[in-house]
C-alpha cells in the first residue's frame, strides 16, 4: 500500500516540475525577448548619436560620449566601442581602451578565415557569460559610414556603407535572472506544498478508505478465529471494499450456520452418548479408556474418573475374550453383537452384546476403538426363565395328556377286573374269560404306550434314498381307502406330474403321510356333518413354493381346531381323543420332517377343516442321524 | 319288568363291563357305539337312564344331551355323564381363572367347561350325574340306584 502512495507523489513530482520548468522557461524567454528589445533600441540610440560625432569629425570625444551613454543607460553593464580592426576604441569601463586584437564582435560577422558571413549588415545580440554565474545580452552594431574601413573585400556588400566601427554594448540580465531565480524559488515551494498537500490526501484517503476497513476485516478475521460469528461490517459503500466485505460477511454468515449445525449435530451426537442406558466406551490405539458415558457408569459402577485412562482389560470377565473381540475387528473392520462378560466395580458379572468399531481420523489413521455393549444380563435370565417355563408348561401338557390315556387305560382294566370278581362270585367261566381279556387289553395298551415313549426318545438312524413320493402316497391312497369308506369319508389324491425324487427315509415320510392321513379320517368321523355333507379328505403332493423341495399336503374337512389346540399339537402326549392315541403322532411327525430339514405348518380353524402341509427339500438332510 | 339303562360309549370294553354291571344289579342294558346311534336307541327303547360317555366320534356326549334335552318326550330322562374330567364341574368361572399355577391346557376340560357354560346360557338343566374315568362299577350302580331306583 505504501509502496503505491509513494510512487503516486514522485509521479506527481515530476509532473509539478515538468509544469514548473515549462513555466519558467517561458518566462525567461518572454522577459529576454523584452530585455533584447529594449537593448536594441537603447544601442539604436547610442549608434545614431555616436554616428553623427564621427561624422561631424568628434571622434575624440568619444570616450566620454561612450561613458556619459553608459551613465544614462544603468542597464547597459559595459558599452565599448571597437574599430574596424578590433581596437577598443571607447569604453565606459576606465582603462578598456586598448587594442583587443580580433575579438569576438568581428566574429559575429566575420568567420574564422576572414571570409564575411552570409548575412544582411552587422546587427546581433547574443546571451553571453562575461563572469561566472552572471548573464548579459550582448549587442553588437555596425557603425556605418565614412571611408574608415580598409577591407573593402569584406564589405563588398556594403561598399556605400562602410563600417566604422562596431558598438558592442552588453545589457545586464541580472535582473531577468534575479526574476527568474525568486520565480524557480516559488515554483520549488509551490511543489513541495503539493508534494505535501499529496501526501496528506494519500494518507487520509488510504487511511479513510482502505485502512480502516482493512483494520475491521483483521478484526473480523481474528474473531472468526475465535469462534465468534456476531462480527458484520457496519457501512457497505458499494465500492470493491464493499463488495470483499460483503463476501466476507456472507462468508462469516455460512461459516456460522455451517459450525452451529455441526455443533448441534455434535451436541446431539454428545446427548446420544450422554443419555444411551448402553454402555459407550471409547480407548485409544494403546486401549487406554479415553470416554466412559453415564450408561456406563450405571450398568458397571464406576465413575468416569475411576477409568479415564486406565486399560480397558480392567472391564472385561476375561480378558481373552476382548483380545477375541479385537482379533474379529482385525478381520472385518466390525464386530456385532459379540457375547462377552463385563465385571463390575462390586464383581458382579454383565452379560453384554458388544458391538466394536474403529475410530479413524480424517485421513483415515487409526485413533482409537468404540465399543457400545447392549446390557443383556436380564433379558438372558428372562429368557432361561421363559425356556425353563415353556420345558415345565410342555411337561405340564405331556403328564397331562399321559394321565388321559392312563385313565383310560385303567378303565378298561378296572371294567376288566369288575368283570373277573363278578366272574369267581358267579363261578361264571365265560365271564371271566371275557374279564381277563380286558385286563389284558389295558395291559397292551400300557405297553404300546410306553414303547411308543421310547420311540420318541430314541435315536433312529436315517435311510436316506431318492424316493418318489408320488409312488409312496398313491401306495397310501390305496391302503387306506377301505378304512375311509367304512367310515363314509372319501379319500382323493391329488398328485402334481413330474415330480422330483426326494432324498429321504421313506419308511418314515410314508409313516408321517399315514399319520396324517388317519388324523385326518379322526377330524372328519367326530365331526357331527349336516344333512348331505360327507367327510371329504384330500393327500396332495406337489412341488414346493421355494425351489428344490416337494409339499406333502393333507387336508380335510372336519372338525378343525381351536387356537389353543393348534398351538400344542405337535406337543408330545397332547389329545383331543380321549381314548384313541398317545398323543405322540404330530409330535412325532413334526420331528421326523425337522430331521428332514423340512417344515410342519398347519392351518386350521374350529369348523373348517385343517390342512397340514409337509415341506421337504429334494437335496435331503445334511444330518443323517436322528 | 327291570329299569332300563342305555350306555353310550364308542369304546366297546366299557359298553361291556357297564352292561354286566347293570344287569348284575337287575337292571336291563341297552348299548349304543356313537351319539348318532344313541339318539336311534333311546327313540327305539325309551329307556329310563342314560350312561353318556362325553367324548365320542360323529356326535359327542353333549350333542346327544342337548338333543334329548331339548324334546319333550325325553328331556325327563336322567343322564350320567361319564368323563376323564368331571372335576371341571367342581370348578366355578372365577376359580378357574384365578389359578395361581398355571395348568397346562387340556382340551378335554376346556371342551366341558365350555359346554356346562353354554347349557347354562341356554337354560338347559346339567345332566343328573357325572361320573370320573377310570369308572368304578359300584360307584356307578350306587348312582344309578339313587336316580331311578
Amino acid at each position: 500500500m505504501w509502496k503505491v502512495n509513494g510512487l503516486f507523489l514522485v509521479i506527481l513530482a515530476v509532473v509539478l516540475g515538468i509544469a514548473g520548468y515549462i513555466t519558467n522557461l517561458d518566462f525567461e524567454q518572454s522577459e529576454i525577448a523584452s530585455a533584447r528589445d529594449l537593448s536594441l533600441d537603447s544601442s539604436d540610440r547610442i549608434v545614431r548619436r555616436i554616428e553623427s560625432l564621427m561624422s561631424a569629425g568628434g571622434a575624440h570625444d568619444l570616450g566620454e560620449v561612450v561613458s556619459r551613454m553608459a551613465s544614462e543607460n544603468p542597464a547597459f553593464r559595459e558599452i565599448r566601442l571597437l574599430s574596424h580592426d578590433g581596437r577598443v576604441l571607447a569604453s565606459q569601463l576606465p582603462g578598456a581602451a586598448s587594442v583587443d586584437s580580433i575579438s569576438w564582435p568581428c566574429a559575429v560577422c566575420h568567420a574564422p578565415s576572414g571570409q564575411v558571413r552570409d548575412s544582411v549588415g552587422c546587427s546581433f545580440c547574443e546571451i553571453i557569460e562575461p563572469e561566472e554565474s552572471t548573464r548579459a545580452l550582448s549587442v553588437v552594431t555596425a557603425i556605418y559610414g565614412g571611408n574608415g574601413c580598409n577591407q573593402a573585400g569584406c564589405h563588398a556588400g556594403v561598399s556605400d556603407s562602410t563600417v566604422m566601427a562596431v558598438l558592442q554594448a552588453d545589457y545586464s540580465l541580472d535582473r531577468v535572472d534575479a526574476l527568474l531565480y525568486q520565480r524557480t524559488r516559488h515554483t520549488a515551494i509551490a511543489i513541495l506544498f503539493a508534494l505535501i498537500l499529496g501526501s496528506i490526501a494519500t494518507w487520509w484517503m488510504t487511511e479513510r478508505l482502505l485502512g480502516r476497513r482493512i483494520r475491521t476485516l483483521r478484526e473480523g478475521a481474528l474473531r472468526l478465529a475465535e469462534h465468534d460469528f456476531t462480527f458484520r461490517f457496519s457501512d457497505p459503500t458499494g465500492d470493491g471494499l464493499a463488495q470483499l466485505a460483503s463476501v466476507f460477511d456472507n462468508m462469516t454468515s455460512e461459516f456460522s450456520s455451517t459450525l452451529l449445525e455441526l455443533m448441534s449435530a455434535k451436541e446431539h451426537l454428545q446427548a446420544i452418548v450422554e443419555n444411551s442406558a448402553d454402555i459407550i466406551i471409547t480407548v485409544d490405539p494403546t486401549g487406554l479408556i479415553t470416554t466412559f458415558n453415564p450408561g456406563a457408569e450405571q450398568i458397571l459402577g464406576y465413575n468416569r474418573e475411576e477409568v479415564i485412562g486406565r486399560r480397558i482389560e480392567m472391564l472385561f470377565a476375561d480378558p481373552a475374550e476382548r483380545d477375541a473381540a479385537i482379533a474379529k475387528l482385525d478381520d472385518m473392520e466390525h464386530v456385532v453383537n459379540y457375547l462377552t462378560r463385563f465385571v463390575t466395580k462390586e464383581g458382579d458379572i454383565r452379560r453384554v452384546m458388544l458391538t466394536l468399531s474403529r475410530l479413524r481420523s480424517p485421513d483415515g489413521d487409526p485413533i482409537g476403538t468404540m465399543g457400545v455393549s447392549k446390557d443383556i444380563t436380564k433379558e438372558l435370565e428372562l429368557q432361561r426363565r421363559l425356556y425353563r417355563s415353556q420345558r415345565m408348561a410342555a411337561l405340564g401338557q405331556a403328564i397331562t395328556g399321559i394321565q388321559h390315556s392312563i385313565k383310560n387305560m385303567l378303565n378298561v382294566m378296572k371294567g376288566g377286573s369288575y368283570m373277573v370278581k363278578l366272574a369267581l362270585q358267579n363261578d361264571d367261566r365265560d365271564m371271566l374269560l371275557e374279564g381277563w381279556e380286558m385286563v389284558q387289553q389295558g395291559i397292551e395298551d400300557m405297553t404300546e404306550m410306553s414303547k411308543s415313549m421310547l420311540d420318541f426318545a430314541r435315536t433312529k438312524k436315517l435311510k436316506i434314498k431318492p424316493t418318489d413320493l408320488d409312488e409312496l402316497a398313491t401306495g397310501i391312497h390305496g391302503l387306506n381307502q377301505a378304512k375311509y369308506r367304512e367310515e363314509g369319508v372319501e379319500l382323493d389324491l391329488d398328485i402334481s406330474p413330474g415330480l422330483p425324487h426326494v432324498e429321504c427315509d421313506a419308511e418314515m415320510i410314508r409313516s408321517v403321510i399315514m399319520d396324517l392321513v388317519g388324523n385326518a379320517l379322526d377330524a372328519c368321523s367326530w365331526r357331527d356333518y349336516e344333512e348331505g355333507e360327507s367327510g371329504r379328505v384330500v393327500l396332495g403332493v406337489h412341488p414346493g413354493s421355494q425351489n428344490g423341495s416337494v409339499e406333502i399336503v393333507v387336508s380335510d374337512n372336519g372338525g378343525g381346531m381351536t387356537e389353543e389346540v393348534r398351538e400344542r399339537i405337535f406337543t408330545p402326549f397332547f389329545s383331543t381323543k380321549e381314548k384313541k392315541g398317545t398323543g405322540m403322532g404330530l409330535a412325532v411327525v413334526a420331528r421326523i420332517v425337522s430331521t428332514h430339514e423340512g417344515k410342519t405348518e398347519v392351518e386350521s380353524e374350529p369348523g373348517k377343516g385343517a390342512t397340514f402341509r409337509v415341506t421337504l427339500p429334494t437335496r435331503g438332510p445334511s444330518l443323517r442321524e436322528e | 319288568m327291570p329299569k332300563r339303562v342305555l350306555v353310550v360309549d364308542d369304546d366297546e370294553n366299557t359298553r361291556r363291563f357297564l352292561s354286566v354291571a347293570l344287569q348284575a344289579h337287575g337292571y336291563e342294558a341297552v348299548t349304543a357305539e356313537d351319539g348318532d346311534d344313541g339318539y336311534i336307541k333311546v327313540q327305539e327303547t325309551k329307556p329310563d337312564l342314560i350312561c353318556l360317555d362325553v367324548m365320542m366320534p360323529k356326535k359327542t356326549g353333549f350333542v346327544l344331551f342337548k338333543q334329548l334335552r331339548r324334546k319333550d318326550e325325553f328331556k325327563d330322562i336322567p343322564v350320567i355323564m361319564l368323563t376323564a374330567v368331571a372335576e371341571v364341574l367342581e370348578e366355578d368361572e372365577s376359580q378357574a381363572d384365578g389359578e395361581t399355577f398355571e395348568r397346562p391346557f387340556d382340551s378335554l376340560r376346556d371342551s366341558l367347561r365350555k359346554a356346562i357354560a353354554k347349557m347354562r346360557d341356554e337354560g338347559l338343566v346339567k345332566p343328573e350325574v357325572f361320573i370320573d374315568k377310570p369308572i368304578e362299577p359300584e360307584q356307578l350302580i350306587e348312582e344309578v340306584k339313587r336316580l331311578i331306583g
